[in-house]
């Protein structure tokens, strides 16, 4: 990224942080988590820990990071490496990633672009750029309401199935847009805190499915005439294909999760109410039914902001639809800028 | 869960493993010496140690005696000092394969419990007590008649292979996994074999008569030996999953049914044979000849789908939680391009 784009997303977040920090709030126990952060050159900083809020929003203010993360466990001593971190715990939580959907508008929206001649085509993504034969060729995930729409259906289903089949409660379920193309739901101060690794498979296997074996479901299915009305929508589901032969697919039933996030007791968690380095739209709660996180996780204003945009396929942020932008300059409104600009996809024109 | 006990010294036989029948019986225990005793001032209960111990080790079920409700002393004596016994062996191999062997032995008598009226409650009685989780009755028909708190069924089942077990081929709803009776024996079983294990090794090491000390011998004898040989030739090292694995297997622990699958698909891809595979997983406790070999052999593409199965990627083990990155393996896709650590280094 070139420096003027890194001023100026650094300008923006600063402006951010000192404006919204009440916004964000700490996690709970985070006296025993470890927060790490990236800065603007890139470098990631671990096994911080923070013992005040004070402390926190000092770091938060000094360094203006570019992305910014808590663990989703807690250890005796978070400041530690790894290995002498000692374990108590984690939250239990779900990644739904736009890369683990299927999704038929993709074929319409994502694409590659080079970062260094900045050349761009459909996918799929040839090894090196087809113009420079650079090697440095991204392949881009687009989120169109269509995307949108698939996201919330898959959180649905997992809020659903975290209440009806595993019996947590509501309250201890948040779901968040994670700022960028998904949600993260994360399940808070229950129980479920202590489960082991291997034990957190087994969940995630219940939810996607994986491992599942017909012969033994409909074993047990053998002494139902019907689903009891006290068992889930899961089972009730189960029951339609296994028994009743209904052409609903085993797709409808399980939930696409990233297992490895679920699984993976090191992982760090973009902080909620953070901005995400990848589209300078903050990661918040949302309620889940209901919300439209293109409009609700936009931070920045509408000042009026020249850029040039090398690519970027049509996109609806604030309710406004954009029309595609291919190699031209042109006057967006700043939130507009930065997403583009946090995407490496345009450059700001003059001095910010 | 505190409820009054439904249990007699008969049970305390079938069960000698719970609180309450080691209590009955350590006050009696007293007089017995173990650093001088002698096989011959108490033939029975010697007999009975040996048996216990030894039978338990070459068979994996501990015996039923045919007078166990005759001098219920010695009985429950013979369990106790077995215990001792094999805690003398400091052998990981002994002591899960005892445990094993006489939590399979109560598994028989509790499923005789089930054609009695009282049944399903000294069933629910035993599982508390001897998992200390609650186990509730269901609001399903039979024979779903139990259920458990699903935090508490993961613990207990973690160990288990059989898909049946596995939490997406479960019941599961409001939080519990619903359990039929027979279910609930075996996770008694699986109660009882941890609680055992758990029981050995908290004895201080014992000082041990000559007779007693010949039983220790002789366990030591028919038990496999656990050290595997790790000097390969290709690769020149294993990789660090699957190094784990076998310090899983040299510390006489199971392994998941994917950890097994996974040893047995890398192992057959760097060329052993499909006995030296058998007798590795040997030296588990759950051991069972037949049904391992049927499974590596199938596993090798020589029964049923009559498909070889490939080692599974990096990324496959990962979401199974068997990958330990960080352990720098370097950019590698598959535990067979593993080449050694830290060979650039060099």
């Amino acid at each position: 990224m070139s420096s003027n784009n890194i001023d100026f997303l650094k300008k923006c977040f600063r402006w951010y942080y000192f404006n919204y920090q009440k916004k964000i709030k700490l996690p709970n126990r985070f006296r025993e988590r470890e927060f790490g952060y990236k800065d603007f050159n890139g470098i990631m900083h671990r096994h911080i820990s923070i013992n005040t809020e004070k402390e926190f929003f000092a770091l938060l203010l000094k360094e203006i990071p570019r992305s910014i993360y808590y663990s989703v466990s807690f250890y005796e001593y978070p400041h530690l490496p790894m290995d002498q971190k000692n374990w108590k715990g984690s939250d239990l939580v779900f990644d739904i990633d736009l890369k683990d959907l299927t999704t038929t508008c993709r074929n319409h929206h994502d694409f590659w672009f080079c970062r260094d001649c900045h050349a761009y085509g459909p996918l799929p993504a040839p090894e090196s750029c087809l113009y420079c034969n650079s090697k440095n060729v991204q392949k881009y995930e687009w989120i169109c309401e269509k995307c949108i729409e698939l996201l919330k259906k898959e959180a649905v289903k997992l809020v659903d199935m975290l209440e009806m089949d595993l019996g947590i409660n509501r309250k201890n379920i948040k779901v968040y847009f994670s700022g960028n193309v998904g949600f993260h739901i994360s399940v808070e101060e229950t129980i479920f805190e202590n489960l082991t690794q291997k034990e957190r498979i087994e969940i995630a296997d219940y939810l996607t499915l994986r491992g599942i074996d017909l012969n033994t479901i409909k074993r047990n299915f053998s002494f139902f005439t019907e689903v009891p009305s006290l068992l889930t929508k899961r089972i009730r589901r189960l029951y339609d294909v296994i028994i009743n032969n209904k052409i609903d697919s085993m797709d409808e039933i399980g939930v696409k999760i990233d297992p490895v996030v679920t699984i993976d007791l090191h992982r760090i968690f973009r902080m909620p109410y953070s901005l995400h380095d990848e589209s300078g739209l903050m990661k918040r709660e949302v309620n889940i039914e209901d919300c439209d996180p293109l409009s609700e996780s936009v931070v920045f204003g509408d000042e009026k902001v020249e850029v040039f945009v090398y690519y970027s396929p049509s996109i609806k942020i604030m309710d406004q639809t954009y029309r595609p932008f291919k190699r031209e300059s042109i006057v967006v409104p700043l939130y507009l800028a930065v997403y583009l600009i946090a995407k490496g996809l345009a450059i700001v024109k003059r001095k910010y | 869960m505190e409820s009054k006990s439904p249990l007699g010294v008969r049970d305390f036989v079938k069960y000698p493993f719970l609180d309450e029948s080691i209590a009955y019986i350590k006050p009696r225990a007293k007089d017995y010496e173990l650093g001088s005793f002698e096989s011959l001032k108490h033939p029975d209960l010697f007999e009975k140690i040996k048996k216990r111990i030894i039978i338990s080790i070459r068979k994996g079920v501990s015996p039923v005696f045919d007078n166990m409700f005759e001098d219920i002393e010695t009985e429950l004596l013979s369990f106790l000092i077995s215990m001792i016994i094999v805690r003398a062996t400091d052998n990981n191999y002994i002591i899960s394969r005892f445990a094993l062997a006489e939590a399979r032995r109560s598994e028989f008598f509790l499923r005789k419990e089930l054609k009695y009226e009282d049944g399903y409650d000294i069933i629910r009685y035993i599982f508390q007590k001897i998992t200390n989780f609650p186990l509730e009755f269901s609001e399903l028909q039979p024979p779903f008649l139990f259920k458990l708190n699903i935090i508490h069924y993961l613990k207990l089942t973690e160990n288990f292979h059989n898909p049946e077990w596995k939490l997406v081929n479960r019941i599961v709803g409001n939080g519990y996994v619903f359990l039929k009776d027979r279910e609930v024996i075996r996770l008694i079983r699986e109660g009882s074999y941890r609680s055992i294990i758990q029981r050995i090794t908290s004895f201080p090491p014992p000082v041990l008569s000559k007779d007693l000390q010949g039983i220790v011998e002789e366990a030591k004898k028919i038990s496999p030996a656990l050290k595997i040989e790790r000097r390969i030739s290709t690769p020149s090292q294993f990789p660090p999953c699957i190094e784990r694995i076998l310090d899983k297997i040299e510390t006489g622990a199971n392994l998941s049914h994917f950890e097994r699958f996974f040893l047995t698909t890398y192992l057959l891809s760097i060329g052993w044979e499909i006995e030296k595979i058998v007798n590795l997983f040997s030296k588990m406790p759950d051991f069972k000849e037949n049904i391992t070999r049927y499974q590596v052999e199938h596993i090798a593409g020589l029964r049923g789908g009559r498909i070889k199965y490939y080692v599974p990627s990096c990324k496959l083990l990962a979401s199974h939680g068997l990958c330990l990155s960080n352990e720098g393996c370097g950019n590698i896709k598959n535990p067979l391009r593993f080449r050694g650590k830290r060979n650039n280094e060099q």
